[in-house]
């Protein structure tokens, strides 16, 4: 089945069944988008195994928010810095909504790192 | 369609009502102004706004997603254009410098165009419409919030 979102075909390997005997077999996600085929070398069939390999890990998306992150919150510091200095360059408006959008994007990240040191937690947690 | 869209599409309304209110401030200072480095008495100044797109000449199958319009852009300032039809007030003072010195107006002094009520009408609109762009920031990040409380 491919996931319309993220354009990864999801199958098996072992020919698909969901029996029991199966089960050692590892998730096997093939890359059916041809914007993701230009990604890496081995592109036919590039197997994500766990975090940090491929591009749309989930490793790598954090790395890529954390980024996106700390991009706003140096904006923000900027315009604060700014507007502190040369209060006549910078509307006012644009000071305090790049603070909301670095604290909102700090939120997020914050969230999804919680929820992912959660599952990590209930995973080590199995007994 | 992205994170803070409809945020950046607010802020482009904040900025256009920021400076329609500098315009309606100008105005409002050069009400009594009779002289002008173009001439004549001061005629007031209008912002015409249109809204903001990024149309591509020609869209394809792999037109990019940044150049699809979406919801929309918001909104950004054409021109501030002088009004020049509205005629200007005229006073009769005939012991003014700029008094019109010959014809049948000769005493009077032709003051700026700006009509002062007409102005703060314009002025609460800006101020009203400022807040509705303020009201929208907050609400996405209220949504913004409320959405990372999901399953929590």
């Amino acid at each position: 089945m491919v996931n319309p979102a993220t354009g990864f075909n999801i199958e098996r390997i072992g020919g698909g069944r969901y029996a029991t005997s199966t089960r050692t077999s590892t998730l096997n996600l093939v890359r059916t988008n041809p914007v993701h085929l230009q990604g890496t070398g081995d592109a036919e069939r590039d197997v994500i195994n766990g975090v940090g390999k491929g591009d749309a890990s989930f490793g790598n998306m954090l790395l890529s928010q954390l980024d996106s992150t700390s991009m706003l919150e140096a904006k923000s510091e900027q315009l604060a810095t700014q507007f502190m200095v040369d209060p006549e360059s910078v509307n006012e408006h644009d000071v305090t909504i790049a603070s909301t959008q670095a604290t909102l994007a700090i939120n997020m990240t914050t969230t999804i790192v919680n929820k992912a040191v959660e599952a990590y937690k209930s995973i080590m947690s199995l007994s | 369609m992205g994170l803070f869209s409809s945020i950046n599409i607010a802020t482009s309304g904040l900025s256009a009502q920021r400076l329609r209110q500098n315009v309606i401030s100008n105005n409002l200072a050069n009400v009594n102004s009779t002289r002008t480095p173009e001439g004549g008495p001061f005629k007031r100044s209008r912002v015409i706004f249109t809204a903001k797109t990024e149309d591509p000449y020609w869209r394809g199958p792999f037109t990019p997603r940044s150049m699809d319009n979406g919801g929309g852009r918001g909104v950004e300032v054409n021109s501030v254009e002088k009004d020049t039809d509205t005629p200007g007030r005229l006073v009769y003072e005939p012991t003014h410098p700029d008094a019109i010195k010959t014809g049948d107006r000769a005493g009077y002094v032709e003051y700026s165009n700006v009509n002062v009520v007409s102005e703060m009408t314009d002025l609460i609109a800006s101020e009203r419409a400022y807040q509705a762009n303020t009201q929208i920031v907050n609400t996405a990040k209220s949504m913004f919030e409320m959405a990372l409380q999901i399953g929590s």
